[in-house]
């Protein structure tokens, strides 16, 4: 076992001296001299929990701070230490702080990758724990990201949701009414043609664009690129075609030439292309809106659900992400981390939420927000979805990208591109199979 | 130690100086073993396995790699693009090395300032230094694209979202790195004996003449190590494509698609770790082959005073 552990321990520097496996701190289990007060919930011994995330800067830090201070005081027993890990290496180190037997307890990682931790037994059965009792209390689609052969691997520490931000002064420029919001692709297109701008080839103004989330478009478009149980891919099937020829359609509005070189050109914070009106309605995630209020705070936009082609919100016209909270298959002290995580998971994401604009997994944190925003947010969850990578092809964003590219560049019709798309991930899936 | 071998006992002396030496040696020695040897022989071993970087790890033979060379279809297009990198970027950035090196052993005014700048690219590295770049190639208000507009090119390139330019603007962003190589070959340029090229004054050789049939001739073992190494390090190129690329996929159209690149996907985002360990061997055994290739074509070109190796 030790042999394993080390050999374990030693391939990730293989592959990357720097991640070097095991630098996960050491644990310590003292037993505590004596308990003072007898009637504490937990147990009599003193456990000290080790805590990962990957929030280090000064904005981000207090309020995590603030969190486990409350935390550590309410609970003298077990005690919570915070240790921030980059955010490109947390899941590397967790993996193999999992397999060498030194995890930290509690982490709280992309909730993309859950159930491949699931799958590969290197996350904590939650539902063991108790959890599904509380799975009423959030919202579905943050929920699910954790969830593995019905059983749950990951509580929802924060999801977000995608809506379309238009620019209201924008629409009153050029004579459409800003209180009518797009809710249709067409409507998007009769607004765009209104709101586009051009100096010769050059791009000033862009209506709007799709982007290339092809996967998410075709959610929106009420169909998807994978079977029901995520093992088969269908890529080029006719609605997923349909939705890259309308991708294909608003680049070519703009010319692929004139819209990559004028994306090349979108910046972060205040020039930002929405907020400097260089883009006049865009969908984006709804925490959006903390930007906007930082950086523009009298701009006039409006938020609403993401348009669909006919025009009606359906349980998957918007996608979720975020961040779940796990607890390492191998835990020492699986009870105490159970209780930290659903501390975090509940009340701690709704002091998270309102010290930094983040959008909480347990419904309850969301409703005490009074902010338009919130309940903008709050309002669209039920059409947002969580659509999991499947665990057959993890990479297979690689090969629909390729499509995306080939079609936009004109090198191949949408279902040319899809069906080799379909090939490439067919191939991937039964290298993921083979022994 | 050495019972067998010396025919007299080793003196105590010689003995306790046999340990303080590899005492000395062992901070090396056990760093070597731990994080060097170590890892490389548990990675072979997981070549041979299907490991999954967590707790499966049964032995599948050689399938890695025969499905490597069989039946994966990012294998050639990876190593093409790989190749093609490294077969521009190795010349262009040998030669802008050597240009630079010999600009700046001239005796010019401020010559020790030039040599700081030129050195710069090699202190000023990471996601910074590559940012950057992206703003230098941006098709719309990047400074080359500015600069071929205004000499009347209707249509630059998209450079880093154009499949065909993505690579080209890499190599041009390394042989800029290349720069920063200069201080070896400077070293190498001072080893050349002044007399050399003062006989060849007197007998009324040109600049250009001293410099193929003087310096180059003096310079190649220095051109030959920094061939080797360069070869090595574009073989292994990958990083900044996973930044320069939208959303690390290795595009447009998989044109940035390196070995390295691929060879990382396939250890963490698929998690098949047995599987990335065979493409790692691999690419050491055609990084090898390359090297010998490189060592027997030496004796044709590079020059060992008074000796042929």
């Amino acid at each position: 076992m030790n042999w394993r552990k080390f050999l374990a321990t030693s391939l990730t520097a293989a592959l990357a001296v720097s991640i070097v496996a095991g630098c996960g701190g050491k644990k310590e289990e003292t037993p505590a001299p004596s308990t003072p007060t007898p009637t504490a919930p937990v147990e009599q011994k003193k456990v000290e929990l080790e805590f990962w995330g990957h929030w280090s800067s000064e904005q981000r830090r207090p309020t995590i701070n603030k969190i486990i201070e409350t935390w550590n005081t309410k609970n003298p027993n077990i005690q919570v230490k915070y240790t921030a890990v980059p955010f490109d290496q947390i899941i590397t180190k967790f993996q193999a702080g999992v397999t060498a037997g030194n995890a930290p307890d509690v982490a709280v990682l992309d909730a993309f990758t859950a159930q491949q931790r699931a799958s590969k037994k290197q996350n904590l059965d939650l539902s063991a724990q108790g959890a599904d009792a509380i799975k009423g209390e959030f919202f579905a689609a943050p929920w699910s990201a954790g969830t593995y052969n019905g059983k749950q691997y990951s509580l929802p520490f924060v999801t977000d949701t995608r809506m379309l931000f238009y620019n209201k002064a924008a629409f009153k420029e050029v004579g459409l009414d800003p209180a009518k919001a797009p809710v249709s692709w067409d409507d998007l297109w009769a607004a765009a043609d209104k709101l586009d701008k051009k100096n010769g080839k050059t791009l000033e103004r862009v209506g709007f664009h799709p982007g290339n989330d092809f996967a998410l478009w075709v959610l929106n478009n009420k169909t998807t690129l994978w079977n029901a149980d995520m093992t088969k891919p269908q890529v080029n099937n006719p609605v997923a075609i349909e939705t890259l020829e309308w991708m294909k359609k608003w680049n070519d509005r703009y010319t692929n030439e004139a819209y990559t070189a004028f994306k090349a050109t979108f910046q972060g914070g205040a020039n930002d292309a929405f907020i400097t009106g260089k883009v006049a309605m865009r969908v984006d995630v709804a925490t959006f809106a903390a930007q906007i209020k930082k950086y523009a705070p009298n701009m006039e936009y409006g938020m609403v659900p993401v348009p669909t082609k006919d025009g009606k919100q359906h349980p998957a016209t918007s996608w979720a992400g975020g961040f779940g909270i796990e607890i390492p298959a191998n835990a020492k002290n699986p009870k105490e981390a159970y209780a930290f995580a659903k501390y975090l998971a509940t009340e701690a994401a709704g002091v998270w939420a309102a010290e930094q604009y983040d959008m909480p997994g347990w419904q309850k944190a969301a409703q005490g927000i009074n902010d338009p925003v919130f309940t903008a947010m709050m309002g669209n969850m039920p059409n947002t979805i969580f659509y999991p990578r499947p665990l057959a092809a993890m990479d297979y964003g690689t090969a629909t990208q390729k499509a995306t590219d080939d079609v936009f560049a004109g090198k191949a019709t949408a279902k040319a591109a899809l069906d080799e798309a379909q090939k490439a991930i067919e191939q991937m899936v039964k290298d993921n199979a083979g022994k | 130690m050495a019972k067998a071998s010396s025919p007299k006992k080793m003196s105590s002396m010689r003995k306790s100086e046999a340990l303080m030496g590899y005492l000395f040696i062992a901070p090396w020695l056990i760093g070597f073993l731990v994080f060097v040897a170590g890892p490389m022989i548990f990675s072979l071993y997981s070549s041979f396995t299907n490991y999954d970087g967590a707790f499966t790890m049964d032995w599948v033979g050689l399938s890695n790699y025969r499905r490597l060379f069989t039946t994966d279809q990012y294998f050639m297009i990876s190593l093409k693009n790989t190749l093609y990198f490294a077969v521009f970027a190795v010349p262009i950035g040998v030669a802008v090395g050597v240009v630079s090196a010999v600009l700046l052993n001239q005796d010019i005014p401020f010559q020790r300032f030039f040599r700081t700048v030129f050195y710069l690219p090699k202190i000023l590295t990471g996601v910074a230094v590559i940012l950057l770049w992206m703003w230098v190639f941006n098709p719309q208000a990047g400074i080359v694209n500015t600069f071929l507009r205004f000499i009347g090119v209707d249509n630059p390139p998209l450079w880093f979202a154009a499949p065909e330019w993505s690579k080209p603007a890499l190599i041009i962003m390394s042989a800029w790195g290349a720069a920063g190589g200069m201080l070896v070959y400077l070293a190498g340029l001072q080893g050349i004996p002044k007399q050399l090229y003062e006989a060849a004054e007197i007998d009324g050789a040109t600049g250009a003449r001293q410099f193929f049939k003087i310096t180059l001739p003096l310079l190649s073992p220095t051109i030959f190590f920094k061939l080797v190494t360069g070869i090595n390090g574009a073989l292994q190129y990958w990083s900044t494509a996973l930044i320069v690329s939208d959303g690390g996929n290795g595009g447009p159209s998989y044109s940035t698609l390196f070995y390295g690149l691929r060879m990382w996907k396939v250890a963490f985002t698929e998690s098949r770790m047995g599987y990335a360990s065979a493409m790692a061997w691999v690419l050491l055994f055609m990084t090898l082959i390359v090297t010998a290739i490189q060592f027997y074509v030496s004796n044709k070109w590079v020059y060992y005073e008074g000796e042929r190796r």
